[in-house]
């Protein structure tokens, strides 16, 4: 009895001394793993691995995770579910039951999911795999959010909570993702493979998130070690000087993807010179887009295309548009048909540095035609302020389109940019109202085949070109920072980056 | 003490705790931004949908209602629900205080020790060189930024030199409790060595400032008529009457510690208090924030009474009541 008591504490001991845990560093805090109430991205990044949703998106396209099937029933707004057969952390099957009861509990509790309260009505499991979802809007938009957003949890777990905003889930949360809950500390979150799925990782042991404060720290623990992987796109400054002395670091490497945020410039639409297409068109000739790509983001970056969208929507994008181009004769003509006045216009814009040397470039661009601008810098919370009044001349900022390039319908329908009570009703800040335009996003929004919604799209981004609406500025690149000190086997994915399930598979300790 | 003077400073605590407790929530309250406009700011959310959620962070009532519920609710002990932790501030507080307490506590009473030895020996020395060294070399440290120092520590020691974790407060996958020891003290090292070089200056020039208020005092001319050796001068009439206020200094001045490392907690990584404010005040946190003020006035207040007592316990001069 105590020899086989004592190989057993020498097994654990072992066991303890060579678990391979790949260590990730996120920037800020891991407070709560509730789903329903993720207030920081480092809990928004890991919390995937523990919970699943029924759809999700890869290389653009929409695919099932927990969803083995799905059909659109658009007269009768039901979306009918098959579920894969899975198993959650703690050995209980996933039932239609737990999808419904995660469904509805959203609903029942006014739980803050994003827009899906406005479009989603309840849930119904029709037998033990199959559910059923009613919604009040259905169309391929919201069906692109609402199944990829609302986690599925155990009913087991979760039916005797009263209030899901008081429920900090730190104990023992019970998801189906492909990595389960080992501890939660105030520095760090160590999660195991669950290798009842398909997609936990093979060779390692689990993953372990540290939470760190800026970058700058996380970076010299991946130098020294510390981290595999930084959890944030790396400043293009510092990826430049890595890409550029490979011997220095040795271990280190950056992995550098196509992005899927496009920076651009908003005009308003309310009032004039920026009401004015010839206007927006000379703004639009002035610029040099690779200077820009150049000297701001250090070539990290890629060119825009007319259309807006960037390369990671490739299964809508129309790369036949073209690059903008730099033509200063062109411009100056359009500007002379737009009767701009002389009058010196303000470019509102964020006060991070990438933000400001945009700016700052765009003005000097804009004094070559004979615009006449000033920057006016501001912290985040105040832009979005200003942004939200409508009050504004241009603004700089960003949107996310490579995944979900149907958000397009929300920046630039003109029911969404109605001021009313000195608020804008949407995120069409500007107010840009265009019915060609309103026809072609009303298309888009109710068209579910492939052909006709890229058919829809392309027409979308060759009326993008000729209103010039907003003007697209550059993609940055995805930057990822990794370290194959502890670890071989990464593999960089064109959409997805390095730090994707096919890596996590593959990965093994050296 | 006067049983008297004990009641009557116990209600100047408690009228303190409250004014302060008003201001703060006004100030709170002042702050720029709405903390649930992250739930429910999407435009697309149906008004009634927007306002069900708002109400269920109580904020949909008026300022002035929103502060008698506080009142009533502090005064039953419950702070409120943190918006971003999901649960009872308290419990939140209670687990990050004991971090703040480790990091700060160790390097200031060490600092301290160090300080009262430095400061009092320097004095004896008053006007040669190791005196006019010390108090140069004293002035200098008293003068480096901590956060520049942190980095230092961390660079040299921690990254180049490799003898320390660069950050955090122990490794998570150890299990035994001697090793977590062992670690949460090889990850505090840095944090506590940049404390000590920060504080030792500060608190050896208030020594030594105070001692010599005190060499001035007719009872050490008696002393040295009476033909008392340095030494015996030094521990029995200096160093004891410096320790009433050295105490009121060292007491305040970890009760302000506790609310505000905020610069070592975030260089380190360490997830004490100072973290805690900051984080709360950044995502608008109003019960968190409402209760890391509470627990940092209720401190001050604390400490400011046992510098007192300690005063009055050092120097038989120090009478209340």
């Amino acid at each position: 009895m105590k020899r086989t008591l004592f190989l057993l504490l020498l097994l654990i001991f072992f066991s303890s001394l060579f678990a391979s845990y790949m260590n990730v560093a996120v920037i800020g805090e891991i407070r709560s793993l509730n789903p329903y109430f993720l207030n920081s991205t480092a809990e928004r990044q890991v919390i995937g691995y523990i919970y699943e949703t029924l759809l999700s998106t890869e290389n653009g396209k929409t695919v099932g995770l927990m969803a083995e099937s799905w059909e659109v029933d658009l007269p009768n707004r039901v979306m009918h579910v098959t579920l894969k057969d899975q198993l959650f952390h703690d050995g209980k099957p996933v039932t239609a039951q737990d999808v419904a009861f995660s469904y509805n509990l959203t609903v029942q509790k006014r739980l803050p999911m994003g827009p899906v309260l406005a479009y989603f009505i309840r849930a119904e499991a029709v037998s033990e795999r199959q559910v059923d979802l009613y919604f009040r809007v259905l169309n391929a938009s919201v069906l692109s959010f609402v199944p990829m957003a609302i986690p599925v949890i155990p009913q087991h777990l979760w039916a005797d909570i009263e209030s899901p905003r008081d429920f900090p889930n730190t104990t023992n949360p019970v998801g189906s993702g492909s990595m389960m809950f080992n501890n939660l500390t105030p520095q760090t979150l160590t999660l195991d493979s669950f290798h009842e799925h398909p997609d936990a990782p093979k060779n390692i042991d689990g993953i372990v998130f540290h939470m760190v404060q800026d970058e700058t720290m996380g970076f010299l623990g991946l130098v020294k070690g510390d981290y595999d992987y930084l959890y944030w796109n790396l400043d293009p400054s510092l990826a430049s000087q890595l890409l550029s002395n490979p011997g220095r670091y040795p271990d280190i490497h950056v992995a550098t993807t196509h992005g899927e945020s496009v920076y651009v410039m908003l005009f308003n639409h309310r009032q004039a010179p920026t009401s004015d297409v010839h206007f927006r068109k000379a703004i639009q000739d002035a610029l040099n887009y690779p200077e820009i790509v150049q000297k701001v983001f250090r070539d990290y970056a890629g060119l825009p295309y007319y259309g807006i969208l960037p390369k990671t929507a490739s299964h809508v994008v129309d790369e036949a548009l073209g690059i903008p181009q730099q033509d200063l004769e062109k411009a100056k003509q359009a500007l002379a048909a737009s009767g701009y006045d002389g009058s010196t216009l303000k470019i509102l814009c964020f006060s991070s540095k990438e933000y400001m040397d945009m700016g700052e470039y765009i003005k000097l661009y804009l004094s070559k035609i004979g615009v006449k601008v000033e920057l006016d810098v501001k912290g985040h919370e105040s832009v979005m302020a200003e942004m939200k009044k409508g009050n504004f001349d241009m603004v700089l900022t960003s949107f996310s389109l490579g995944f979900h390039p149907e958000m397009l319908y929300y920046y630039l329908h003109s029911s969404r940019g109605i001021l009313q009570d000195g608020q804008v009703s949407g995120f069409n800040y500007g107010g840009y109202n265009d019915p060609d335009m309103d026809a072609i996003l009303d298309r888009i929004w109710t068209t579910f085949s492939e052909d006709e919604l890229k058919e829809s799209f392309f027409d979308l981004q060759a009326r993008i070109k000729q209103t010039v609406p907003m003007l697209p500025l550059c993609v940055p690149l995805q930057l990822e920072a990794y370290s194959t000190r502890n670890f071989d086997g990464w593999l960089v994915s064109e959409t997805e980056g390095v730090f994707n399930t096919q890596t996590l598979q593959n990965v093994t300790p050296k | 003490m006067s049983l008297s003077y004990l009641v009557r400073r116990l209600l100047l605590m408690l009228l303190t705790i409250f004014v302060a407790l008003t201001f703060s929530f006004i100030l709170i309250r002042s702050l720029p931004g709405d903390p649930a406009e992250r739930y429910y700011g999407d435009p697309r959310l149906p008004q009634e949908i927007k306002d069900e959620i708002k109400a269920s962070f109580g904020l949909d009532k008026p300022v002035m209602m929103q502060y008698f519920i506080f009142l009533g609710n502090a005064f039953r002990g419950d702070l409120g629900v943190s918006f971003t932790y999901c649960q009872k501030v308290v419990p939140v507080i209670v687990s990050r205080l004991p971090w703040t307490l480790i990091l700060t506590v160790i390097p200031t009473i060490l600092s301290m020790l160090v300080a009262l030895n430095t400061g009092v020996s320097d004095l004896f020395n008053r006007g040669k060189f190791l005196d006019r060294f010390m108090r140069f070399f004293a002035f200098s440290l008293n003068a480096i930024p901590t956060f520049w120092l942190a980095l230092l520590m961390v660079m040299g020691l921690g990254f180049y030199a490799g003898w320390f974790p660069l950050q955090g407060m122990y490794d998570p996958l150890l299990q035994s409790g001697w090793q977590r020891l062992w670690s949460v003290i090889q990850h505090a090292f840095l944090p506590w060595l940049t404390l000590f070089i920060i504080s030792t200056p500060a608190f050896s020039i208030q020594v030594r400032n105070l001692a010599l208020n005190i060499l001035g005092e007719d009872f050490i001319v008696t002393a040295r008529a009476k033909g008392l050796v340095q030494s015996e001068i030094r521990r029995r009439h200096v160093l004891r009457n410096s320790l009433g206020p050295l105490f009121s200094f060292l007491t305040l001045r970890i009760a302000g510690l506790v609310g505000g490392a905020v610069l070592i907690e975030t260089i380190f990584s360490w997830k004490g208090m100072g973290l805690l404010v900051l984080e709360a005040s950044r995502n608008s946190d109003y019960p968190l924030l409402q209760a890391t003020v509470l627990m940092t006035i209720v401190l001050v207040i604390i400490a400011n009474f046992s510098a007192d007592l300690l005063q009055a316990a050092f120097d038989p001069r120090v009478r209340y009541g």
